[in-house]
């Protein structure tokens, strides 16, 4: 031992007491960078000195910088920030569905079928009345444009989550690419021996970013690398290489999500993709929406069917003297009942009949005619009925797109009555509301009043023709039929049309609630490990702040050895002069 | 556990933004009105708002249709007062030609008097709202009685509900006498048109002529089997059954509305009659008791000095005027029920818009108390969070 040991241990210990102020600084520094764990100058004493008397101490060294981390706390913090992503994107997403369902707004669907129904009842208690009228095709008008609107928001939101869906996958594809190349730096780095703090820092928040966009498992290897898989099982992260997703539409226009993995090999694993805010916009996008729209359209789909029902059977103030029906069908050699280009196909009843009535110019009754519909009747053997049955009164035919018209002969004018068979109404004869022509379940989306009653308010329908063809202007059978249907239960489900509509709104509502609710509660769980996390993790600037000032008056007194060490030497020195 | 500054940041800001959102709701709560703002915020209350809407709204228009019945009722019910009045009249002067101390010039005098009653009553049975006769039925564009010369009027057919008939019974001919008649003919056997057969009656069915075969136009007659010129001929599709009735008037007055009664509805499940069928309340060609037929054989008997008929007239009267109280009674009875209906429709108005009151508005007084507790909640913790954040060993270092 010598003189120059005290020098060289307080050498080595100032440069350890300096490497505490650097990672004290380094901790001060990113007290607020995100994912950033403290670390700490591990110090230890160097290797003694064997001496006769004994082993000797021989100062400090820096054997290395650790950090902060609780392995267990972070995984438990990844799956939970994956879960409340997820459930908070569900919420974003619902909310503005509720938003376009707001019944809590004025002038709301139903206000509207309210004011619709009551419409009828103020036509009933006058049927001759022009503003009744008015009022009764306005209403309808109003219902058909609400119930467009909302069904073309649903889909309009469907169209937007694909670009959500998009944007999730691109930014998935850049952050397990980033992983894997963190993957290859914290090996390289850790090649030495030595933990890479900082690089495990930012390969956990990108961890943490990727769960936010997709549920994902991962573990780590003896390595050092991690490797990463969607929850369901295929793999994005393998060391040092990753794979990237992709998606496309498929035939029912639902996601179909693909990985490309190795060697070109692909695999569609939209079954595996859960969780994280991918996870919601899918779900959102192909479950949620298409039920409330499958909803709406079973809804509108009865109310078409339930008010065109009443309107086929009754008649205005008016005949027609022409007419031609919305439904089309696309084989006219097809049999009539559950063709499946007619929306209400399945309505028909074989076996039933109808009876066209025909008034002269003066509005005398001078025909009629009950035209039966026999087992696979088709739109011609119709056709050819009505004209066999009524010839020089009316005159049947079919349009180049399988409707069927039907016009006045000779200044004849003709209306319908006892329908038993549905024809009339599915064929969109006489009928109030319109959708689209062929067969589909746009009926929300295409829900319409039919032109010829809002061309002529006269022809909708308040009374009956008897069976002597009369049709006296004060019947209001019709109108009272028809708004006795507010509170019939033939909505979808043994529901009135109302009770259905108030039933769509509450699934909506309940749906949103829940995911605000458990969306508010993963918030807390996230909290809650975040706390846990930065417990362990967390800078505390005041810790540092004390930390600094212990590696301080360290640094000091290590100076106060150089210098005490420098007072021996010149005491030695001095005693050779 | 460590504390460290980013744990006290974040749970500041959260805490904040957590009674942040709970301001806004109650604020929005009170600026609006409304409980609630978005469907999400309570379904199930907002479910019930909206079944609470519908029925107030349903409540609404019964109530208008309960006016509209009001107005129907009152009216009908004021015109059959007239009517019954017009009757008195009419009654008393037939009470005193009915006695001998009148000689015919009292009575062609009087005759122009039963004349002048007659117009006046198919002037009330015209009664009208907004141009809507009360007592045509289902054709209420059309005044209900029409005046003219004793002649045969239109055939009215009522059918069983077994008669499958949907042609038409003709009534023609040129009446030969100067009484006003009822034929009723009624079918005796079943079967389609040249088959089926009926009898005939003059006298509201007490007695019968022979059996007549459906077909073309015919001669028709009662008991007494003299032809005063009537003909009836059946023409068209379908089986007549026994039991189809057909009336045929000869009468001043043509009834040309038809026998529907115009309803409205009061509830969910039910319909109230607004009107009554005009031929049957008043008269009019095949009416059942026919107030027209009475007063026009009265001024025949007057006008003839026929004391006898004159007595006779006067017990058709009788009858007549019964039965117009009894409508008078019956439409008085459906004023009354509608009068029910409108107060209880108001009373139980009240309570649903109570409970949709409950269910969806503001209550203000626990939102501002609410409010209150959230504002000192708030500046509660922005005063603890400025105090804790500003804490540093930085202040004690030199």
């Amino acid at each position: 031992m010598s003189i120059s040991s005290i020098l060289s241990i307080a050498a080595r210990a100032l440069l350890a007491e300096q490497v505490g102020v650097e990672v004290v600084s380094h901790n001060i520094a990113n007290v607020n960078t995100e994912g950033y764990s403290r670390q700490q100058v591990e110090l230890v004493t160097n290797p003694a000195l064997d001496m006769p008397w004994g082993q000797q101490g021989n100062g400090v060294k820096v054997a290395g910088i650790s950090r902060f981390f609780d392995p267990y706390i972070a995984l438990r913090l990844n799956q939970k920030i994956g879960s409340q992503s997820d459930y908070a994107t569900r919420q974003s997403e619902l909310e503005k569905i509720a938003e376009y369902f707001n019944e809590t707004e004025d002038n709301n669907i139903n206000d509207l079928l309210s004011q619709f129904w009551n419409s009828w009842q103020d036509l009933a208690d006058n049927p001759t009345g022009s503003a009744e009228r008015q009022s009764v095709l306005q209403n309808g008008q109003l219902i058909a444009e609400s119930f467009n609107s909302r069904a073309n928001e649903l889909m309009q939101q469907r169209m937007d989550l694909v670009n959500s869906i998009r944007t999730d996958i691109d930014s998935i594809n850049k952050l397990t690419a980033q992983i894997a190349d963190l993957n290859n730096e914290i090996m390289t780095a850790e090649a030495g021996g030595h933990a890479a703090n900082d690089l495990r820092d930012s390969r956990q928040q990108a961890l943490n970013e990727l769960s936010k966009l997709v549920g994902i498992s991962y573990f780590e290897m003896g390595d050092g690398s991690v490797n990463v898989m969607l929850e369901g099982g295929a793999t994005l992260v393998s060391g040092i290489e990753s794979w990237t997703l992709a998606f496309q539409t498929d035939a029912n226009d639902d996601i179909q999500v693909t990985w490309n993995g190795p060697n070109g090999y692909t695999k569609d694993v939209t079954d595996w993709v859960s969780g994280g805010q991918l996870g919601a916009h899918i779900y959102i996008r192909d479950d949620r929406i298409p039920s409330y729209m499958s909803g709406l359209n079973a809804l509108v789909k009865d109310l078409i069917w339930e008010v065109n029902s009443v309107q086929s059977q009754g008649v205005g103030l008016s005949y027609y003297s022409n007419t031609v029906g919305t439904y089309g069908v696309s084989d006219p050699t097809a049999a009539l009942k559950d063709n499946p280009a007619l929306p209400f196909g399945d309505k028909i009843n074989e076996g039933g009949e109808f009876t066209l009535y025909v008034d002269d110019s003066t509005g005398t009754a001078v025909a009629s005619a009950t035209i039966t519909i026999t087992v696979g009747m088709t739109l011609e053997d119709l056709r050819d009925a009505i004209d066999a049955a009524l010839p020089g009164y009316v005159d049947a035919d079919i349009t180049s797109d399988g409707r069927l018209t039907l016009t006045g002969l000779n200044s004849h004018s003709f209306g319908f009555g006892n329908d038993t068979s549905n024809v009339v109404a599915a064929l969109g004869i006489n009928t109030f509301f319109t959708s689209q022509t062929r067969n589909s379940d746009d009926f929300a989306y295409t829900l319409g009043v039919n032109e010829a009653l809002s061309a002529d308010p006269d022809k909708v329908a308040t009374g009956h023709i008897d069976i002597h063809g009369n049709h006296p202007r004060g019947d209001n059978s019709a109108a009272l039929d028809m708004a006795d249907l507010e509170n019939q239960a033939v909505g979808p489900g043994g529901m009135t049309f109302s009770e259905a509509y108030q039933d769509l709104v509450g699934e909506i509502g309940l749906d949103t609630e829940n995911a605000s609710q458990q969306a508010e509660f993963l918030a807390n769980v996230v909290d809650q490990l975040t706390q846990m996390r930065d417990s362990v993790s967390g800078v505390s600037l005041d810790e540092e702040l004390a930390a600094l000032i212990k590696y301080q008056r360290a640094f000091q007194a290590a100076s106060k050895l150089i210098t005490t060490a420098d007072e021996l030497y010149q005491t030695l020195l001095s005693m050779k002069t | 556990m460590r504390v460290t500054l980013p744990t006290m940041y974040n749970s500041v800001v959260r805490d904040l933004q957590r009674l942040a959102v709970e301001m806004q709701q109650i604020n929005e709560s009170i600026s609006s009105g409304k409980k609630y703002n978005a469907i999400y915020q309570n379904p199930l209350d907002v479910q019930r708002a909206m079944g609470y809407q519908n029925n107030i709204d349903l409540i609404d228009q019964y109530q208008r249709n309960l006016q509209t019945a009001e107005s129907w009722l009152t009216n009908s019910e004021a015109t059959l007062q007239n009517i019954g009045d017009i009757l008195k009249e009419a009654m008393t002067l037939a009470e005193q030609m009915a006695t001998g101390t009148y000689d015919a010039d009292n009575r062609a005098a009087a005759a122009k008097q039963v004349r002048n009653i007659l117009e006046e009553v198919v002037q009330e049975g015209n009664v009208d709202i907004n141009g809507q006769y009360l007592l045509s039925g289902y054709k209420t564009d059309t005044p209900p009685f029409v005046w003219g010369n004793l002649a045969v009027q239109a055939a009215a057919l009522s059918q069983t509900a077994t008669s499958s008939f949907t042609g038409t019974a003709t009534s023609g001919g040129t009446y030969t006498d100067t009484t006003a008649r009822t034929y009723l003919a009624e079918v005796t056997s079943g079967g389609a048109v040249g088959t089926a057969r009926f009898r005939v009656s003059d006298d509201g069915g007490q007695t019968w002529s022979a059996e007549f075969t459906t077909g073309a136009a015919q001669a028709i007659w009662g008991n007494d089997g003299v032809d005063r010129g009537v003909t009836l001929a059946f023409a068209g599709a379908g089986d007549l059954a026994v039991g189809d009735r057909i009336v045929v008037q000869v009468s001043p007055v043509t009834y040309q509305g038809d026998d529907n009664t115009v309803e409205v509805a009061v509830s969910k499940t039910n319909r109230l009659a607004i009107n009554s069928v005009g031929r049957d309340v008043v008269g009019g060609s095949s009416g059942g008791v026919d107030i027209f037929q009475v007063l026009y054989n009265l001024q025949t008997a007057l006008e003839n000095n026929d004391q006898a008929t004159v007595s006779q007239c006067l017990e058709d009267l009788e009858a007549v005027n019964s039965n117009i109280l009894q409508y008078q009674g019956d439409f008085g009875a459906r004023s009354q029920r509608v009068t029910y209906k409108q107060n209880a429709y108001a009373s139980l108005k009240d309570r649903l818009t109570a409970g949709l009151s409950a269910v969806a508005d503001t209550d203000l007084i626990t939102a501002t108390t609410d409010l209150n507790l959230v504002q000192t909640a708030y500046e509660a913790a922005l005063y603890s969070s400025t105090q804790v954040l500003n804490l540093s060993l930085l202040d004690y270092m030199s």
